[in-house]
């Protein structure tokens, strides 16, 4: 299975309304932005991974292959704020890299930034994890009273993705047959990238036409509301994890940065 | 500003009556993004006031996601009355073009890292072709609202895929950006797709996205850094986003792809239609 | 919402669909798109009798699709497009009702798959009409059930709509119309992007619901399997007025020559007739089935035909070929796809510098994939690919653009400029040629393609059969010795798909060695020397057409048809031994008139 997407199953978190529980993690990530030590983002992430393992009944081994790519990204956070921060009052200097002073403060701070861009990716990744697409803008119709006309768009788009990314490798290689994007480099890419736009587009825009010809077709936007053969409900366990989730958050926020200072 | 019927011809029984802004949602909209936008300047003089107080940037922080959240909330609000005028094909032009920009934005972000190595910190120059679909689609469809649905629908695929940035980072960040452009949009009442909207438009877009990103990722970042970062961003949207999405949105033009959209009837409205 | 109920018991059988005697009337109806300004419909009158089935033939841009979408009334009201006359679906101008009303009534199915579906899974497809319409879930839960039923999709409502096949899509989009309550039906050419296979499944599904009594309207280019299930045929013409309607035979005997004119596809066998009839031979009745041929052949023929002179041999004019030195070699060739499903498995086959080779296989059975090794497009895992006796691994990426071309099945992924002479100028000015020698080049490809008054236009603004023949004359700019075309045929109209496979022929005849990968077997058997059957990943069978079409067990499993013409020489050949075995039309005819010759020598000798 390809990293980072769905994967089917019939866990707690499976279990949960999809409206519910972005909800709950747009609480948990925004609190994450409160604090800017090391300690709460770190406990948040290990909270996450836990949940995923645990709650979410997915494998540790399909955990790590989905998000170590994104280590790097955090590690290269840590990177610069530690060297270009903000002003952080005195600060313990611990060596000097040319005219750049590296201090403990500045360490810290990095840390922190890192850590919190994986509880973004991490938490993120609960939610691709456990949530069948399909329900999941279902739901956003039904319990978060989005427009079904906006939702059935993002379906299609959906959709289409895996379908664009074939065409899209097609019209690299009959690029490369006429001989654009044959030499390599940033400047050929970036050329070739410009002309494999245009075929990619075009085709979509036509296919966007005909699917919008075949949906009118079938009565789709006729009435301002529709109905579903399928109903999505909000159940009493929903109400419970989006509380225990809230408490939690609020109650370490508060401990931990109490602790902390 | 009442008047935003852009499109001529409408067959009978084709309801177009698109909802027009009064000056009241105008007012908010534009009063949003100042504040947001102001709210940056705030958040570096807090922290040059109190250093590194931490109850000074939860304060601050939280005024932020108050400020985003009110933004949401009028999104919302508007998609119940806005896009339920839009038609289907409009719909899907935009969230299946939005689909197609995904390899696009893949093989991009190979010469992004590339481009790492020799750029640094200016390499949010090259991070500009991520704003392309928020100038080409309002460029396209010309409708109320359509920078916005063109990131409400990337906003919730990239919740639906993951990625990098994460859910607050992508799919909400989008959103933000999208209410930045439209706002220089609704301001011409959608009337205008010239070189000075579309560029405005696009400043706009990147400076409440730059905005946006601070308390998220840039919390720990210099003054000289964050100045940098936050020119790139611009001159890199000009370029990328605006000029090459005016110049892919002309050439798709010519392919006849957008015969039956907005541009392409506007382009024919010179011509006479006579009756047969 | 009572008008929205099933009309059928949805338990049971299906009952017979219920309306008025002629559910559509069409009277002088004319469009005009204000987009172009241009009129595609110019007094259009037609009708449809319930439970008929009625084919609409005629050439590409003549305005069928649009005819259809006057039907379903989405022309006027969703599209931009002005009409004048009427349309009556059911005894209601369409002007008059509302869209969901109208959705219930007339049901639309278009070509592409892809575009046709708007949901993640089965279940879900099937019910969104039904749910735009409002229906209660109880209702669409029955009908969801019967409607797959009717196209044979039952029990698959928890799978993916990204795991069916192309004529699964389309049976499922069917489906979802039918599960609304409609009476007419409308398709838009529903197989063109569909395999042989797909194509047979769907021709099923309509002959059930035929059998329903639904009132159909269809456009068509796979006549030979349709005929027996089409009631009438109407043929719009190019200035959009229908031109000829009536009984199948008659307008397709009475209007040979029109049609012929239009460049619009017949049944092979209808063919047979007309190319029999120039030569003074009329097949009584006009056939337009297999089984209609055989008979009226037989007559011909009479009881006890002659012995046949050189049989087998004569007239086939793709079978002795002297072959030459290898122009490709491909020795054991397997590729896994990233996701580690194997594409090919120990692939091997040689073509012949000078051969027109056909691969032929079912969808998926790795024929694109074997195809793009041979210009080195995928990287070679496994096994050997030689070109004019070179390892493709081992060539250039100029070296090989000398050598092979490859022609794409979707022109436009290939075009790489926004006017069609400097498209043709692309590899030229690459390659530093003199301005005025591409321009001589240039002008003098634009000649023999037929794309001189093209020449200042955006390729992609260019008809189907234009941007086909453009994109084959780019890739000889660079003079190949080896053309790879993937479905050059594929979405084209008669006159196009002849055009372009006569200049295949020609290019041949120049010593260009043509590689097809194809679906349709009347081509192979016309224009191809050899073919190559890839099933599964595995080359299963390499040799001349002839050969294969023996290989009655190995057609079945890669659902590969022989051309009707083939099935009609070998069923005459049981009642008549010695007759040969036939597969073009022009074969066919000279087989025929020579033996009405021999036969009237005959005659004369015995008075």
């Amino acid at each position: 299975m390809r990293a980072f997407r769905y994967a089917p199953g019939s866990s707690f978190l499976h279990s949960l309304n999809p409206s519910i529980k972005l909800l709950a993690i747009l609480i948990v990530t925004v609190a994450v932005t409160f604090v800017l030590d090391i300690a709460a983002p770190t406990t948040f992430l290990v909270l996450t991974l836990a949940a995923l393992i645990l709650l979410g009944g997915i494998s540790p081994g399909y955990v790590v292959r989905s998000l170590s790519p994104f280590v790097l990204l955090a590690f290269s956070f840590v990177v610069i704020n530690t060297l270009f921060h903000r002003d952080l009052g005195p600060t313990l200097p611990l060596f000097v890299v040319g005219s750049l002073v590296v201090s403990r403060e500045g360490v810290e701070l990095g840390l922190s930034i890192g850590l919190r861009v994986l509880v973004l990716i991490a938490t993120s990744f609960l939610f691709v994890a456990t949530t069948e697409p399909g329900d999941f803008v279902l739901s956003l119709v039904q319990q978060a009273r989005i427009n079904y006309k906006l939702a059935f768009a993002v379906l299609a788009a959906y959709r289409f993705i895996p379908i664009f990314a074939a065409e899209y490798t097609n019209i690299q290689a009959a690029a490369r047959v006429r001989g654009v994007g044959a030499s390599g480099g940033l400047i050929g890419r970036v050329h070739a990238l410009k002309r494999n736009a245009l075929p990619l587009l075009a085709g979509a825009i036509r296919r966007s036409e005909r699917l919008a010809v075949a949906m009118d077709s079938r009565a789709f936007g006729a009435y301002s509301d529709r109905t579903y053969h399928k109903r999505l409900r909000v159940a009493v366990r929903d109400w419970l994890f989006l509380a225990t989730v809230s408490i939690v958050t609020v109650v370490l926020l508060i401990s931990l940065s109490w602790a902390g200072v | 500003m009442n008047n935003t019927q852009v499109e001529p011809q409408r067959g009978p029984g084709q309801n177009s009556a698109s909802p027009k802004p009064g000056p009241a949602i105008i007012v908010a909209g534009v009063g949003f993004l100042a504040l947001f936008i102001a709210w940056g300047f705030l958040y570096n003089l807090f922290k040059q006031q109190w250093g590194s107080n931490d109850v000074a940037i939860a304060l601050a922080t939280a005024f932020f996601w108050l400020l985003v959240f009110a933004v949401v909330a009028v999104v919302a609000w508007w998609s119940k009355t806005i896009f339920a005028a839009w038609q289907t094909r409009d719909l899907l032009l935009v969230a299946i073009v939005g689909a197609a920009f995904g390899p696009l934005f893949t093989a991009w972000s190979a010469v992004y890292t590339g481009a790492g190595v020799f750029l640094g910190p200016w390499n949010d120059l090259i991070g500009g072709f991520w704003w392309i679909p928020v100038i080409l689609i309002p460029y396209i469809v010309r409708k109320p609202g359509a920078a916005l649905v063109a990131e409400i629908i990337a906003a919730t695929i990239e919740t639906m895929l993951g990625g990098q940035y994460g859910i607050i980072g992508g799919a909400v960040g989008g959103l933000v950006q999208g209410m930045g452009a439209e706002v220089i949009f609704m301001l011409t009442a959608w009337r205008r797709y010239d070189w000075l909207t579309l560029s405005l438009a696009g400043v706009a877009s990147a400076v409440t996205g730059f905005v946006y990103y601070i308390p998220i990722y840039y919390a720990g970042y210099s003054v000289d850094l964050l100045l940098i970062t936050l020119v790139a961003y611009i001159i890199g949207v000009l370029i990328f986003a605006v000029v090459g999405g005016r110049l892919l949105g002309d050439a798709l033009l010519s392919t006849g792809v957008l015969n039956r959209f907005a541009i392409g009837r506007e382009r024919r409205q010179a011509e006479a239609t006579t009756d047969f | 919402m009572t008008e929205l109920l099933p009309s059928s018991t949805g338990t049971g059988q299906p009952t017979k669909v219920a309306g008025p005697e002629l559910p559509v009337i069409v009277r002088d109806l004319r469009l005009r798109y204000p987009e172009t300004g241009k009129v595609v419909l110019h007094g259009i009158n037609l009708e449809l009798r319930r439970g008929e089935v009625k084919l609409l033939l005629g050439p590409s841009g003549a305005g069928k699709s649009s005819l259809a979408l006057t039907l379903n009334g989405l022309i006027p009201r969703q599209m931009d497009g002005e009409i004048r006359g009427d349309v009556l679906v059911n005894g209601k101008k369409t002007t008059d009702a509302t869209v969901s009303w109208l959705t219930t009534q007339v049901g639309v199915l278009f070509q592409d798959p892809e575009a046709q579906i708007a949901t993640l899974t089965v279940g879900d497809e099937v019910a969104f009409g039904m749910e735009n319409l409002k229906l209660p879930p109880e209702v669409m839960a029955e009908r969801s059930r019967d409607a797959l039923r009717r196209v044979g999709l039952v029990g698959l409502e928890e799978q993916g709509t990204d795991t069916l096949s192309g004529g699964q899509k389309q049976r499922l989009a069917l489906a979802s119309t039918l599960a609304m309550g409609v009476s007419v039906l409308v398709f838009d050419e529903p197989t063109a992007n569909l395999d042989p296979a797909g194509t047979s499944a769907f021709f099923a599904s309509l002959a059930h619901l035929k059998a329903q009594g639904y009132t159909t309207l269809i456009v068509e280019h796979k006549l030979d399997e349709l005929m027996s299930r089409v009631d009438s045929i109407a043929v719009l013409d190019w200035g959009g007025t229908i031109t000829a309607d009536g009984p199948p035979r008659r307008v397709l005997q009475e209007q040979a020559e029109l049609l012929r004119k239009l460049g619009v596809w017949k049944p092979q066998v209808s063919e047979l007739a007309d190319a029999l009839q120039e030569r003074g031979t009329t097949l009584e009745p006009y056939p337009l089935t297999i089984s209609e041929c055989v008979t009226a052949l037989e007559r011909v023929i009479g009881e006890r035909p002659l012995p046949l002179v050189a049989p087998e041999s004569r007239g086939a004019i793709n079978k002795i070929e002297k072959s030459g030195p290898p122009a490709v070699q491909v020795e054991s060739l397997s590729y896994r796809y990233p996701d580690g499903t194997l594409a090919l498995q120990e692939a091997s086959l040689t073509i012949a510098e000078g051969d027109f080779y056909a691969i032929v296989g079912p969808n998926g059975s790795g024929k694109t994939t074997l195809a793009r090794h041979l210009i080195a497009l995928n990287r070679l895992q496994e096994g050997r690919v030689r070109i004019l006796g070179e390892d493709v691994s081992r060539l250039s990426g100029k070296e090989l653009n000398r050598r092979a071309a490859y022609i794409f099945q979707n022109p436009e992924h290939q075009f790489v400029a926004l006017r069609v002479y400097d498209e043709l100028a692309f590899s030229l000015r690459a390659r530093k040629v003199s301005e005025e020698e591409i321009a001589r080049r240039v002008n003098s490809l634009l000649a023999q393609f037929g794309l001189e008054e093209q020449r200042e236009a955006n390729p992609y603004n260019l008809s189907q059969g234009q941007k086909r023949r453009l994109s084959v004359a780019t890739m000889l700019a660079l003079e190949p010795r080896i053309l790879i075309l993937d479905e050059p045929t594929f979405g084209q109209d008669r006159s196009s798909a002849s055009r372009i496979m006569e200049e295949l022929k020609r290019l041949r005849s120049q010593g260009v060695t043509i590689i097809i990968i194809t679906h349709d077997m009347k081509l192979v058997a016309e224009y191809a020397s050899r073919v190559g059957v890839l099933i599964a990943g595995r080359v299963e069978f390499e040799g001349s057409v002839r050969e294969l079409y023996a290989e009655g067990e190995l057609l079945a499993r890669g659902h590969l048809e022989v051309p009707p013409l083939y099935a009609v020489s070998r069923r005459i050949r049981e009642s008549s031994p010695g007759f040969p075995l036939m597969m073009t039309v022009s074969e066919f005819t000279e087989e025929i008139c020579a033996l009405s010759d021999m036969r009237l020598a005959a005659a004369s000798s015995t008075r």
